[in-house]
Formats: C-alpha cells, sequence, structure tokens
C-alpha cells in the first residue's frame, strides 16, 4: 500500500460528496472491482451515494429499507439532510451507525455494510446489510453425537455468535469482538461469561490475540498456532469443537471461547489434557454410560501410543515376557515376512496413514472403493504376499480403532506423531526405551500449559475439581466449576450446592 | 531460564525419590540388613526428619549438596544401565545404554521442576495400580514365612542400615533446597514419611517373594526382583515397568536439584546448567571408582549432608532463618 | 533451543546402535526342554528340544508340532552353553524353557548346588522352567519328549505335570524354587522324579519310580515321586505314593484319595498344614495339625481309624525324609519365625536339630 493511500484511509470524510466518492473509489480499486457498486441518489435535493460491495451486501434489503426510504421522504421534516436525520427518520434498517474515518468505513464495507455517504456532511451512515451467502447451519461433520443436539458451527462468524447465544441466554455472557491481522482483518469474537471466568485469564487470552503481528491470518487455526503456551508441543493445548453446545458448556464451566469468521468451529481454552478426552455424548448420557464410554476412549489413547511399540520391544528385545504359545503364534506368523519387525510396522503404520489421509481427501463418491483398497492392502494381500504377518494387522488395526476413539482430530495426529516416537524407541532399546519414551511424553505433558493453567491438572498438580475428569459421575455430584474459573464463581456455586 | 518449583511439586518429586532411593539401596545395593530392611529405611526416615524439616538453600551447604546429590544421581545412572544391560540388553554397548537416559534426564531438567514433580505424582499413581496387577498376579507366590528372621542380620546391621538409609533421604531430598516459597515443617515430613513407609512396604514385599538369601551379587538381588521364576514371567512386566520408571524419576529428581543448587551458587543460564550437570553426572557413572563413592555416600552422606545443614541452622538459628543460609 | 533440543533427542535415538542387539522373534532356536548330564570324562552334556519354526510346526497350532533335538557337551556349563551354540544352527535362547531335567547322577554329584546356580544364573534363562531329576540320561529322556495330547509341546509339559501335580504324583517344583531353597536359609529344595522305560506304560508309577506301571500310554516317559536334596544336593526319592501326603504337607490345597481297610474316602484339606516347631526340653519337636473335610458316609469309628492311618503315613513320610537330612516340607520356615536375627537361626544350626527331631501329628476329620 502506497503512502498516499495510507493517509487516504486515516482521513476524515470531507464534506464534498465527489471527493468522498473518489476517495473511496480508489481505495476499493472501482475501475477494476466490478463489484465495489457506487449508487448514487437524491433525497430532498441533496445527494447521497450509496457504497457496498455487490454480493455482500444484501442488496433486497438495501434496495427496500434504505434506498427507497431516502428517495422516497420528500416531507418538509426532511429537510435537513444529514447523517443524524437518515439514522433517526430515514433509514429502516435496525442496525446502524456514523462514521467519519475513511477505514473504518472502509473495514465495514467490504465485509458487506453498506455505507451512505452525504453530500455537504462529514460523516457517513454505516448499515447492517450484510446479506453474502453462507452455509444453513447444518449438522457437525466431525464430531457426531449418538445422542444429543446436531447441529454445528458455521462459516458465519454472526451465526455462530447467534447459535452460542442461544445455548448460553444469558446476561452475563460478553462477546468481545477484535480483529487480528494487518492487511487482511479477520474477525474474532471472545465469548465468556462475566464473573465466571477467571479476569486474569480472559485479560490473558486477549492480549495473546491482539498482540499477533501478522500481516493475514486465515482463521482460528492459525489464530491458534499464534496464541498457544506451547508452539512446539505435540498436542494442542486448544480445544476445538464444531458443536455450540460442547463451546457453550465451555462458557459455563469459565472457559473462554474464541470464534471467527469463516471458521466454523469454535477454540475453547484453558483446556487440560481431560478435555481432549472427553466427547459431547459423555453430557447426554446417564453417567454409567459416560463413564464407560471415557474410559474406553482413555484405554483407545493409551493403546494408540503405546501398543505398537511395545509389540516391536516385546519382540524384538523381550521374549521371555511373552507367553511361550504366544510367541510360537508370532514367530510363526512372521516366519516368511522378509522385513525386520521395525521395518513391518512402519510399513504397516505408514499404509494406515495413506489411506486414512486418502480417505479424508477422496469424494464421498468414490469413498466406498477405498475401504476395498484399503481392506486388500492392509489385509489378505499383504498376509498373502508375505509382506506383512497377520498379527501385526491385529496390532495395526487395534491402534488404529485407538486413535479413532479420540474425539479430537488434532490431538489424534498429536498421539500419532507420538507412537511413532515411541516405536522408534522401543525398536531402538526395547522396554527400557518404551520406559524412556513414556517418561519423556510424561514429563513433557506435565510441563505444558493452556493458558498458564497445568495441562495435567486437576490431577497433577491436585486441584479441586468435580469427579468428571476420567471418570463421570452422577451430574447432582457435579456441583463446582472448573478450578479455572474465577474465584466468586466457584465459592457462589459451592454455597449453592 | 529459572530452575524452578513449587513447594507442592517439590513434595511429589521428593516422595517418589525417597521410595525410590531407599529400595534401590536397601533391596539391591547394600541388601545386608536382609529382613529388616524395611525397619532400617523407617529408622532413617525418622533421622533425617529434622535434615529435611531444616534444608534449605545455603551456600555452603548448597556446595555439598551438589556434590552428593551429582555423585549418587551418578550412582542412580549407573544402576539404571546395569538393570538394563541385565534385561535383554547385555550387549548393546555402555554408551547406547546411558546416553538416552541422561538426555531424558536432560529433558525434565529442561522441562523445569514443576514438569518433574507433577510428572513424579503421577508416575507414583500409575506405580501403585501397576504394583497392586502385579501382587494379584503373582499372589501365590508371596511367602509370608520368608520374613522371618524379622530383625534380618540384627540390630547393629539395622541401625547402620538406617544411617545410611538417612544419607540416601539427605541427597534424595535435595530438591527441597531449592523449592520456592516456603512451608510448614508437618508439610515436609509427609513426603518424607509416605517415602520411607512406601518403601518399607515394597522392601517387605520383596521380601515375600524371594527367600533371604546369604551371598549373591547385584544381578542376583535384580534377577531375585524382576525376573525370579517363582511367578509367570509375563507377570512380571508391570514390575519391570515400575522399577524403569522409579529409577528415572528418581534421577530427573536428582539432576534437577543438582542443576537449580548450582544455578542459585553461580547464577547461569538454566539450559547451559542442566546441560553441564547432566553431562558431568553422565561421565561420573562411567567412572570405575563411582561403586567406591557410592558406598562412600551410603556410609557418611547423612552426616556429610547434616553437618552443613545442622550449622546453617544453629548459626541462623531456628527454622525461618536457616532458610536465609549462610 | 528447542529445535536443538528436538535434533539431539532425535539423534541419540536413530543412532543408537542399540538395535544391532536385536534378534528377530522367528530366527531364535527357542530351547523348550533342557537335559544336563555328566558324561564320559566328566563332561557336561547338554540336550535341547527346540521347535522347529516356519514348518508349521514348532509351538505352533499346527498338531504334532516338528522338534529337533540338539546335543552338546563340554568340560563345564558356559563351554557346554557355547558347544551348544556351535551345533544349533540359531541362537540359542534359553528364555522359555518349560523343563530343566538333571539325570540323577549328576544331581548326587557334591557340587551340585554350584551347578545349578551356575545354570539358573545364566543370562536370559529366566528360572520358571520346571525342575526334573531323571532316573537313567537325561538325554535319552529328552529325546522321547513328543506331544501326545496337546498341540504343542511347552503347553503339554504344563498341563501334563500341573495335572500330576494336582493328582499328587508329583510334587510342584520350579528351577527358580530348587534354587531359592538351596541359596536361601530355609530348608530344601525338592524336584519331579522322572524315567524313561522301555516300553511305553502309564506315564505315572504310583509305586516305586523305578517299577513299570501295567496301564497302557503311548508316552516313555514315567513321572512319579520326588527327588529330595540335602543341602544342595540330591540324596533320596521319595515314591509318587508319598509325594501327596508331601505336597499336603508343603500346603497344597488338592483333595487327598486315602485308602483305608480296603474303603476309598476323598479328603479335603481344611486350611494349610498347620506346621510348628517347638522346643520341649532341648528337644525339638516337629508339630502337624491337619484338618479334613470329607463327603463320604464315615462313623465315628472308621473316623478314628483314618485318622490313626493319616497320621501314622504323615509320620513316615517326615521320618523317611528326616533320615535322609531333608526338609522338603518348610518346617525350617516355621521353626525361622522364633529366632530375630539370620545369625542367631544359623547358630542353632537346624539340619542338627530337625534329624533329631520328634515328630507330632494331629490329624482331624471333619
Amino acid at each position: 500500500m502506497s503512502g498516499n493511500d495510507e493517509a487516504l484511509l486515516r482521513s476524515e470524510l470531507s464534506t464534498s460528496l465527489e471527493e468522498n466518492v473518489e476517495r473511496f473509489k480508489a481505495l476499493l480499486h472501482a475501475d477494476i472491482n466490478s463489484d465495489a457498486q457506487f449508487r448514487p441518489l437524491q433525497m430532498r435535493g441533496r445527494r447521497l451515494c450509496a457504497v457496498y460491495i455487490e454480493g455482500m451486501a444484501d442488496d433486497k434489503k438495501l434496495s427496500d429499507f434504505a434506498l427507497r426510504a431516502c428517495v422516497e421522504r420528500q416531507e418538509p421534516e426532511y429537510l435537513t439532510v444529514d447523517a443524524d436525520t437518515l439514522m433517526e427518520k430515514v433509514l429502516e434498517i435496525a442496525q446502524c451507525e456514523k462514521a467519519e474515518i475513511v477505514e473504518d468505513i472502509l473495514d465495514k464495507v467490504v465485509t458487506g455494510m453498506s455505507a451512505v455517504l452525504i453530500d455537504g456532511c462529514g460523516e457517513a451512515v454505516l448499515m447492517e446489510t450484510r446479506g453474502y451467502p453462507s452455509r444453513p447451519v447444518d449438522k457437525t461433520t466431525n464430531e457426531s453425537v449418538v445422542i444429543g443436539a446436531q447441529e454445528g458451527f458455521v462459516e458465519s462468524l454472526r451465526t455462530n455468535m447467534t447459535l452460542l447465544r442461544r445455548y448460553v441466554p444469558s446476561r452475563q455472557l460478553i462477546t468481545e469482538c477484535l480483529s487480528v491481522g494487518r492487511e487482511v482483518p479477520c474477525h474474532v469474537t471472545l465469548a465468556y461469561l462475566e464473573g465466571v471466568a477467571d479476569a486474569d485469564v480472559v485479560d490473558r487470552l486477549r492480549r495473546r490475540v491482539m498482540s499477533i503481528d501478522a500481516s493475514t491470518v486465515q482463521g482460528l487455526g492459525a489464530i491458534q498456532q499464534h496464541i498457544e503456551d506451547s508452539p512446539w508441543a505435540l498436542l494442542p493445548q486448544m480445544l476445538q469443537t464444531e458443536r455450540p453446545d460442547r463451546a457453550a458448556s465451555c462458557v459455563m464451566e469459565g472457559q473462554v471461547v474464541l470464534l471467527a469468521d469463516n471458521s466454523p468451529y469454535a477454540l475453547a481454552a484453558p483446556i487440560t489434557l481431560f478435555h481432549q478426552l472427553h466427547a459431547s455424548d459423555d453430557s447426554f448420557a446417564r453417567w454409567q454410560y459416560g463413564t464407560f464410554l471415557r474410559l474406553i476412549r482413555v484405554m483407545g489413547m493409551v493403546v494408540s501410543v503405546f501398543l505398537p511399540g511395545l509389540y516391536v520391544a516385546l519382540t524384538d528385545y523381550h521374549m521371555h515376557l511373552l507367553p511361550l504359545s504366544l510367541l510360537g503364534s508370532i514367530a510363526e506368523a512372521r516366519a516368511n515376512v522378509p522385513f525386520p519387525i521395525l521395518a513391518e510396522i512402519l510399513i504397516m503404520e505408514f499404509s494406515f496413514y495413506l489411506i486414512n489421509e486418502a480417505g479424508t481427501r477422496l469424494p464421498n463418491q468414490i469413498g466406498s472403493a477405498l475401504g476395498i483398497v484399503g481392506a486388500l492392502i492392509l489385509g489378505q494381500a499383504a498376509v498373502s504376499a508375505s509382506i506383512i504377518s497377520p498379527i501385526l494387522i491385529i496390532i495395526v488395526a487395534i491402534t488404529g480403532l485407538g486413535n479413532y476413539a479420540i474425539p479430537d482430530y488434532g490431538f489424534g495426529i498429536g498421539l500419532v506423531i507420538g507412537r511413532l516416537f515411541v516405536i522408534l524407541c522401543g525398536a531402538a532399546l526395547g522396554l527400557y526405551g518404551v520406559c524412556l519414551a513414556a517418561f519423556a511424553l510424561l514429563v513433557g505433558l506435565c510441563g505444558m500449559r493452556s493458558l498458564g493453567i497445568p495441562y495435567l491438572a486437576p490431577i497433577a498438580p491436585k486441584r479441586p475439581h468435580n469427579p468428571d475428569i476420567l471418570l463421570r459421575l452422577p451430574v447432582w455430584l457435579q456441583r463446582r466449576p472448573m478450578f479455572f474459573a474465577s474465584q466468586r464463581a466457584r465459592t457462589e456455586r459451592k454455597a449453592a450446592g | 531460564m529459572k530452575l524452578s518449583i513449587s513447594t507442592r511439586a517439590a513434595r511429589a518429586a521428593m516422595f517418589v525419590a525417597v521410595t525410590v532411593r531407599l529400595f534401590l539401596g536397601l533391596a539391591v545395593e547394600l541388601p545386608t540388613t536382609h529382613n529388616g530392611a524395611w525397619i532400617s529405611a523407617l529408622i532413617g526416615a525418622l533421622l533425617a526428619a529434622p535434615w529435611v524439616v531444616c534444608v534449605r538453600y545455603g551456600r555452603s551447604s548448597g556446595l555439598v549438596l551438589i556434590a552428593l546429590t551429582a555423585l549418587d544421581a551418578a550412582s542412580v545412572l549407573a544402576s539404571i544401565t546395569r538393570s538394563t544391560g541385565y534385561l535383554a540388553l547385555d550387549r548393546a554397548l555402555p554408551w547406547v545404554l546411558t546416553v538416552p537416559v541422561a538426555a531424558a534426564a536432560l529433558w525434565s531438567v529442561w522441562r523445569n521442576g514443576d514438569a518433574i514433580g507433577y510428572a513424579a505424582s503421577i508416575g507414583a499413581r500409575l506405580a501403585l495400580l501397576l504394583l497392586v496387577i502385579v501382587g494379584l498376579l503373582q499372589a501365590r507366590a508371596f511367602r509370608p514365612a520368608w520374613l522371618a528372621p524379622v530383625l534380618g542380620s540384627g540390630w547393629p546391621s539395622i541401625l547402620e542400615g538406617g544411617v545410611r538409609a538417612a544419607g540416601w533421604i539427605a541427597v534424595s531430598s535435595s530438591t527441597l533446597a531449592v523449592a520456592d516459597g516456603d512451608d510448614s515443617p508437618l508439610s515436609r515430613l509427609i513426603p518424607l514419611a509416605g517415602g520411607a513407609l512406601a518403601a518399607a512396604l515394597l522392601l517387605l514385599l520383596s521380601g515375600m517373594i524371594t527367600p533371604t538369601r546369604l551371598g549373591g551379587g547385584w544381578l542376583n538381588r535384580l534377577d531375585d526382583l524382576l525376573c525370579n521364576g517363582r511367578a509367570p514371567l509375563y507377570t512380571q512386566l508391570p514390575m519391570i515397568v515400575v522399577w524403569f520408571a522409579g529409577l528415572l524419576h528418581l534421577l530427573a529428581a536428582q539432576c534437577f536439584a543438582c542443576a537449580a543448587l548450582v544455578q542459585r551458587t553461580a547464577n547461569l543460564n538454566g539450559k547451559w546448567i542442566g546441560a553441564a550437570v547432566v553431562a558431568a553426572i553422565l561421565m561420573v557413572s562411567r567412572l570405575p571408582a563411582l561403586n567406591e563413592a557410592a558406598l562412600w555416600i551410603a556410609r557418611w552422606g547423612f552426616l556429610a549432608a547434616a553437618i552443613p545443614v545442622a550449622a546453617t541452622a544453629l548459626l541462623g538459628g531456628g527454622d525461618r532463618k536457616c532458610a536465609s543460609g549462610d | 533451543m528447542r529445535i536443538r533440543g528436538l535434533i539431539l533427542m532425535l539423534l541419540v535415538v536413530l543412532t543408537l546402535s542399540g538395535c544391532s542387539v536385536t534378534g528377530e522373534v522367528e530366527n531364535q532356536a527357542y530351547v523348550l526342554v533342557l537335559g544336563v548330564d555328566r558324561v564320559n570324562g566328566g563332561e557336561l552334556e547338554l540336550t535341547a528340544r527346540v521347535p522347529q519354526i516356519g514348518k508349521g510346526s514348532g509351538d505352533s497350532e499346527e498338531s504334532g508340532g516338528s522338534y529337533l533335538t540338539f546335543s552338546a557337551s563340554g568340560v563345564d556349563w558356559p563351554r557346554a552353553l557355547e558347544a551348544l551354540e556351535q551345533a544349533t544352527p540359531r541362537p540359542v535362547n534359553l528364555s522359555h524353557i518349560e523343563m530343566l531335567v538333571v539325570s540323577e547322577d549328576l544331581a548326587r554329584e557334591v557340587d551340585f548346588a554350584a551347578l545349578l546356580n551356575r545354570i539358573a544364573e545364566t543370562p536370559h534363562l529366566y528360572t520358571t522352567a520346571r525342575f526334573v531329576v531323571c532316573e537313567g540320561r537325561a538325554r535319552v529322556f529328552l529325546q522321547e519328549l513328543d506331544t501326545v495330547i496337546g498341540t504343542r509341546l511347552s503347553s503339554e509339559i504344563d498341563a501334563m505335570l500341573d495335572h500330576y501335580a494336582q493328582r499328587g504324583y508329583i510334587p510342584r517344583s520350579s528351577l527358580a524354587d530348587a534354587c531359592f531353597a538351596f541359596n536361601s536359609i530355609y530348608g530344601d529344595g525338592v524336584a519331579i522324579l522322572g524315567t524313561v522305560a522301555e516300553d511305553t506304560r502309564a506315564a505315572v508309577s504310583l509305586t516305586d519310580p523305578g517299577e513299570l506301571s501295567d496301564e497302557a500310554s503311548p508316552m516313555k516317559q514315567r513321572y512319579g515321586g520326588a527327588a529330595l536334596f540335602s543341602e544342595g544336593r540330591m540324596v533320596g526319592t521319595l515314591g509318587a505314593d508319598r509325594v501327596m501326603l508331601l505336597n499336603l504337607l508343603r500346603g497344597e490345597k488338592s483333595d487327598l484319595p486315602f485308602e483305608c481297610e480296603g474303603r476309598h474316602y476323598t479328603l479335603t484339606p481344611k486350611g494349610g498344614a498347620g506346621k510348628q516347631v517347638t522346643h520341649d526340653n532341648k528337644q525339638t519337636i516337629l508339630v502337624v495339625n491337619q484338618r479334613f473335610t470329607t463327603l463320604d458316609d464315615i462313623c465315628d469309628e472308621d473316623k478314628e481309624r483314618l485318622e490313626a492311618e493319616i497320621e501314622q503315613k504323615l509320620v513316615e513320610v517326615i521320618q523317611a525324609c528326616q533320615s535322609l537330612s531333608s526338609d522338603p516340607f518348610g518346617f525350617a520356615e516355621a521353626a525361622a519365625a522364633r529366632f530375630s536375627t539370620v545369625r542367631s537361626w544359623l547358630i542353632f544350626d537346624w539340619r542338627e536339630h530337625y534329624k533329631s527331631a520328634d515328630i507330632r501329628v494331629n490329624v482331624d476329620v471333619g
């Protein structure tokens, strides 16, 4: 951007309509941009100009409640045509505001609002006319549940905020709008419950968002990377959810939820490792079922990380720890396999990731073909060709299933990388290597924080908490908010409970 | 980077370190007390209690603690290597076995004290779970009759074991000397008592799985513990995990304490100090003379650690004063 | 700094030459049964029974299994083991030995305990194996080993010996237990007694192991009885008919079939054998209080006769062992509980007291 443009942006509107229109045309590159629209009109002889982006602004709303209203108002009381008069007496659009700085007006116009410039007036009226096409609220794609609400966030920030408000109809709910990105701004909303979320945590998150120094920020994924406590860590320190009910539950627990334009999910923080293992089903199902499912997920996580590494360690180094009958089966199964166990398991893991990734990218119509190919590669063909031993297929299949039981996608990928680390350590040093890897991972987890909150809290360090960490006991026993909520909320709820 | 640890994390690290160090010392390294080892563990805790209450960083006590902790950490590192060698990796080069442990210790020092303490508290819970599994799997193999004669080699031996245990406790609880903030004597004694009781319980359990034997080397004792053949070997898997994990937690706590003490003395970047301390411990662990040093620590470690701390306490006059050190 | 740390970690893991010490699971010669003999010139001869992996055999599900037998000898244990490595075209893996068979002649040697310790201390030979002493050569004993009912030799050995121990024909004995007994301050070890018959007869002899049973069986090996040890060497045997009582005194809870005046009773031990050792006027007394329950109809008169008969048999078993200076029952453990220190226990000289101890057995059939 040239220095001239910078100056133009920061300038205030002039009283000359022509001059203002020329400025906006220049800044919007109207000679090239065909969707930048400048609609001149007159009201009681005073010239006006509506500026909007075609497609972003709703034509119908603009013409019905703004342009027609301006043109048809010819009564004497509209003698003075200025921004106040337009807002108070003419425009029939609910949300209007005045603005006089060019940059402020332009930033709103590019998001779909419309501006009315008035000849002889140094102020413009900004009207909420956003009406760009967007996906309707639909079922979630990645976080489906058996029982419970089915709707998910969409790409529109406004819709997402509405969804969140619907689940948290409280006057304490604050939705604080921020903007990040120097050149292409990304609109972000911080949502939290005043008095429940810890003010320090909110302030910390706000400061981190505001301090993002990037020319462009593409959605919440990029924001997450900018503001996480340990960006080098394998596991995410913020919870991604595409479910408004889950985001609402986070807000009610005292967490802060981040929403952003064009991101069909929310980010919640602070979180702990245990949040990553919780799913929405847990809260909808009876406590016995929720607890059982959660334990299955924990087992899935442990199996996913350690089973292949343990298999390599035991079969390569510690045959004595395998019962002889099992050892015999493994040895027989491997008798014709040409690869060492490490190579065999890496081949299988790689094939598994490949099928997984291909399945994600493939159109639904040919997805079923992938299943056949996958089953052939991973199954009968590999065994028949003596490339893979059947027992390894079982190991990799159980491992994969364990990984799929993890509700959080990012967390699952982190675990996959951790699994590779454990496999390598197991191959290098056997059980000793697996112990070392487990120790390193544990210490790494214990050293992680999410918005300053220890990642393994409330277990280590111990903090007061509901019986809703690994086990989920009945709801009537869950009386206190999470330890990271504000002190006031914790005291009040404890007293109420 | 400042090497720091909260009192809560320091207590957790100390609990695990005391438990593991006492067990390693009394069951494997110097099992002369035989069945009386559990009494030695408790006597050691009693002897070390004033030390644990009083220990704070002071320049003179800090230097002694650095030396003792580093030597003991090297001895623990050597123990890990030897037991690993025993367990199916006997043909691997010693360096191959030692360097990864040192790397893990360095990683944990770099993650700082809280990570070590919190990891220890989780490790303790997991170990308890695994020990319960081992107990259930091997319930038929336990022979309470093997706990007789109750006093093992007799009172002189038990008392000597108690003094040695106190020395091990002194070096294993040095994390308390570098903990941030101040805590009450009671809160310092709880992990000590817990660690000593846990060690005593483990010693009793190990006494029930293997009978008192006269003679036998280090490997025999490890064999008795990890692969004694009295129960199906696959039931020993959790025990092996507990063994290695326990030693790793102990080593990490000792390396951290040593590095943090050095930082308080030299005031340098924690990352570099951590690397230097772990490298030094690694080198010392390969020295042939380490065994003698370890024996010396086992015999005199308590007095060597206690005298400067007591002197600091007396000069300072009282619990609060001993915090100020010199 | 973080990147450097990660690179350091990766290098440490990837460059470890620990990888070189692995042996692929299918390329090992897993010794299932190991026999040890003393042969001409005093050399130790080792015989190993190894499953063939990859031939639909070995310890696989394929029925019958396919096994190879390797033998080698050396002047001592390490050299014999080295010779066995040479004779076997795969790395010998001793981690899954199911049964260690030692010839009786070897077991009776004075320094047998030292040899057994040497065997037990062999790296990767974990001492879970059953400990068998066989009459004649261990090599012959091994050569005749094959699966009969089971699908794998290992499970066959397990199932068979468990079955015999449960029935009371043989004692439960492992290499670990024997070694611990030899090295510990309590009691003596015990081993399973086996022999090979010229023809196929019942695998168990309820009389003397030397005698053959008339019951038909496809096996040539016969198990029955216990080898008794004293101070680390074999000193005698106990017939299979007495092993049941030996097991009872060692704390086994199996039912005891007992015949008294032509009537058969099945007795269920209630609680463990109440072994006590008392000292009365410098005389050591071995006390056994054993209670049984039975579902058989039994009148008071028969009950008293039965109790007296059992008491008599138990006394005979204890006396037989006493005469050999062997305490396989664990009276030493009961006696040691009265001493506060190992030293005072060793000074007491249990073995001398045991040999001359009085025996009091009280049996109560409820």
